[in-house]
């Protein structure tokens, strides 16, 4: 169970973060929609809150006022006033705002800068797929890297059931529907690290699905896709060389690439750069050998039912070489 | 009391008919009970092997006996192919290695230990006229209480059972004739015998004989390293098999060598297996690249020959290869590390692509005795 000691806090701590962090709080907003959403939530929280005031006062009036008091009330006028055109106009007004605040029905703003990213819901992961502009596809998972202030559009699939990507300071919910593109814009507002979960159950794992968004400067985000957009690097050192070996003996190929070997499977995630994100396994465990080799052999505990086939095969020398391979991807 | 009260007439209530009935029935029940535990306790009851059982006993097992498998097979499913190609071979081979030591062959004289058993049993040839092909599934799966026959060592191995029902059909028909070919002492290619290979060469053949049927692997040419390590399974109790275990049971460590030496070394033998085009090459497809978007991976990634843990699939008949798959799809065989790992990817496959897939890997035997 040694597995459980490192998968609970890496589970636990992003809730408990959350709370005091604001890693993965709405009210914590780091992108323009995520801002809006915000600014909206507080103008509606504020009027409600004055209007519901005022209800109270009028209704305390009509029970406890005076003669003179209730009779103001009890006017047609005043009827009229309050209950027909008070609420007309100010939820009218509201809606148009919120229109407004969302950018409901307006084309959504284009990408400047030419990049595509596509996320796709996977059981239980995130596959993500950026197209540079020079048409190089690079696929990494569990984590979005964007540049701040440039939107981004980011297509939202899926193969399998429902998901719905959040990334509470960036930007609302949205679903990914089995069938369909869904297409939500994305503007981080400044730089940082924050968490995003899938927001639709999507099976027994549905709460092992999360991923990190990573704002950085445009020159930052275009050093790192560079750098992911590179081949993987040829292991150095002797055990990370005998991982490789077994890595490719084994079969793992046969559903994960690492780009420039012959692993070119693609029902898993890309491992390529596997060892420079910042989590394994949808945000589930943290990104060391160690978790790694917990990885291999235990994933059907940590995650249950996730496609990943057991590896009772191994010796511990075995596990722990393949880990050391796949920390050393990076 | 009824004395007491003068306006009452001093009579004992007649009991009703029921009551005497009841009364009546324990009596008899107690001195049933009475003399039942004296008739265990006593001893007089022979149980000796000798003597024959009263014809009342014989009556009541027997048809408690024949009520019971009749009741429990009617739930069995016959699958639609037992009969069909060889398999009743591969059943012939394991009845003669296993039943016949105490069934008997016909033609042939009986050991006297099994022929002073009670119940002695039973000559083979007729159990097809006795029993339908559910009931004879039933009974070889199961075994039977207080008679010797044993229940099925594999539970989950129920395509091999199939095929012992198969050949007790064929031998009811054919008689002692059923029981040809019979086989060859097994020999290395030196000439020189190597220990148990006597019982590998009935079905696996050797250097001049293809394995028997194509319900049977190839093991010629195979990695020694697989060999070694499925007949370990095998006898470790890791990988189910009803004909396999109890052969794998007798070898030690240095016999599992020898022999998965003696088999890696063959040649492959020549076959000419012929399948539809389209199904081969879907099962080209799946075998190289899989099916991505059913989550199969390439079986080739494992099975390409680079790592000797994984066997070597080419030429393998595909009755074999997709029973094993069915088998794992099932969940029939998943307790090994390796058995794991291929079950999940056998629950992926639809029966089609099984099919498919054990099309193409047979086919390349015509290739490979090419080479």
């Amino acid at each position: 169970m040694r597995f459980l000691k490192r998968a609970v806090p890496a589970i636990v701590a992003p809730a408990a973060l959350a709370g005091c962090s604001n890693i993965q709080s709405a009210f914590a907003p780091m992108g323009v929609e995520a801002e809006r959403t915000n600014v909206l939530f507080w103008v509606m929280t504020a009027g409600g809150t004055l209007i519901f005031i005022a209800v109270l006062i009028a209704a305390s009036v009509s029970i406890f006022g005076g003669e003179r008091a209730r009779k103001l009330l009890a006017r047609e006028w005043f009827v009229t006033a309050a209950g027909i055109w008070f609420p007309v106009v100010v939820l009218s007004t509201l809606l148009v705002y919120g229109f407004i605040a969302l950018g409901a029905g307006a084309a959504p703003e284009r990408a400047q800068n030419g990049l595509k990213i596509s996320v796709e819901g996977e059981l239980w992961w995130w596959r993500v797929t950026y197209e540079r502009p020079d048409g190089t596809v690079v696929e990494t998972a569990n984590e979005l890297h964007l540049p701040v202030g440039e939107p981004v559009q980011v297509a939202l699939t899926s193969t399998n059931v429902i998901h719905s990507f959040w990334a509470p300071r960036i930007a609302g919910k949205l679903d990914m529907i089995p069938g369909r593109t869904n297409t939500l814009t994305l503007t981080a507002t400044e730089e940082g690290v924050s968490r995003g979960q899938c927001a639709e159950y999507c099976g027994g794992a549905h709460a092992l699905m999360s991923f990190f968004v990573i704002a950085q400067s445009p020159e930052e985000f275009e050093a790192w896709l560079a750098a992911e957009a590179r081949p993987a690097e040829e292991p150095e050192g002797e055990a990370e060389t005998r991982g490789r070996d077994l890595f490719f003996a084994a079969g793992c190929g046969a559903c994960h690439t690492v780009r420039g070997t012959a692993a070119e499977g693609t029902i898993g995630p890309d491992l390529t750069h596997v060892g420079a994100r910042r989590s394994l396994a949808a945000a589930t465990l943290p990104n060391d050998a160690e978790a790694f080799a917990d990885w291999i052999v235990d994933n059907q505990h940590i995650k249950p039912e996730n496609k990943m086939p057991a590896y009772d095969i191994f010796s511990d020398e075995d596990v722990s070489d393949l880990a050391r391979y796949l920390e050393g991807l990076n | 009391m009824a004395g007491e009260d003068k306006n009452k007439p001093a009579l004992v209530k007649p009991l009703t008919r029921w009551q005497r009935i009841g009364i009546a029935a324990g009596i008899l029940a107690g001195v049933l009970l009475v003399a039942g535990t004296i008739f265990v306790w006593s001893g007089v009851y022979n149980i000796s092997a000798r003597a024959e059982h009263w014809t009342i006993t014989d009556w009541l097992i027997a048809t408690t006996r024949d009520q019971s498998i009749e009741a429990s097979a009617s739930g069995v499913v016959i699958p639609s192919d037992f009969r069909d190609g060889d398999r009743a071979a591969l059943g012939r081979e394991h009845v003669r290695s296993a039943c016949i030591e105490c069934h008997g062959a016909p033609g042939s004289e009986n050991n006297p230990i099994y022929d002073h058993m009670l119940p002695e049993p039973p000559d083979l040839t007729y159990a097809a006229d006795d029993y339908s092909a559910k009931e004879l599934f039933w009974i070889v799966h199961n075994g039977m209480k207080y008679t010797g026959m044993p229940a099925w060592p594999a539970e989950s191995r129920d395509d091999e059972v199939w095929s012992v029902v198969a050949f007790l059909e064929h031998l009811n028909q054919e008689g002692a004739a059923a029981f040809e070919p019979l086989p060859a002492a097994g020999q290395g290619e030196t000439g020189e015998a190597v220990a148990q290979l006597e019982n590998c060469v009935r079905c696996h053949g050797d250097a001049d004989r293809p394995p028997l049927g194509t319900f049977v692997p190839v093991l010629h040419g195979q990695s020694r390293d697989y060999l070694v390590r499925a007949l370990r399974e095998y006898r470790d109790h890791v990988r189910p098999s009803g004909i396999m275990e109890p052969v794998a049971h007798e070898m030690t460590d240095t016999e599992i060598t020898e022999l998965a030496s003696f088999y890696a070394e063959l040649a492959p033998p020549a076959r000419d297996w012929q399948f539809p085009e389209n199904q081969v090459a879907r099962g080209r497809e799946i075998a190289l690249s899989g099916l991505p978007e059913e989550d199969v991976p390439a079986c080739m990634s494992c099975h390409g020959g680079n790592n000797a843990d994984f066997p070597l699939l080419a030429g393998q008949p595909a009755n074999y290869t997709s029973a094993q798959l069915r088998l794992w799809s099932e969940g029939g065989r998943s307790r090994s590390g390796y058995g794991a790992i291929m079950a999940e990817v056998a629950q992926r496959m639809s029966a089609e692509d099984i099919d498919a897939v054990s099309a193409f890997f047979a086919s390349l035997a015509a290739e490979d005795a090419g080479q």
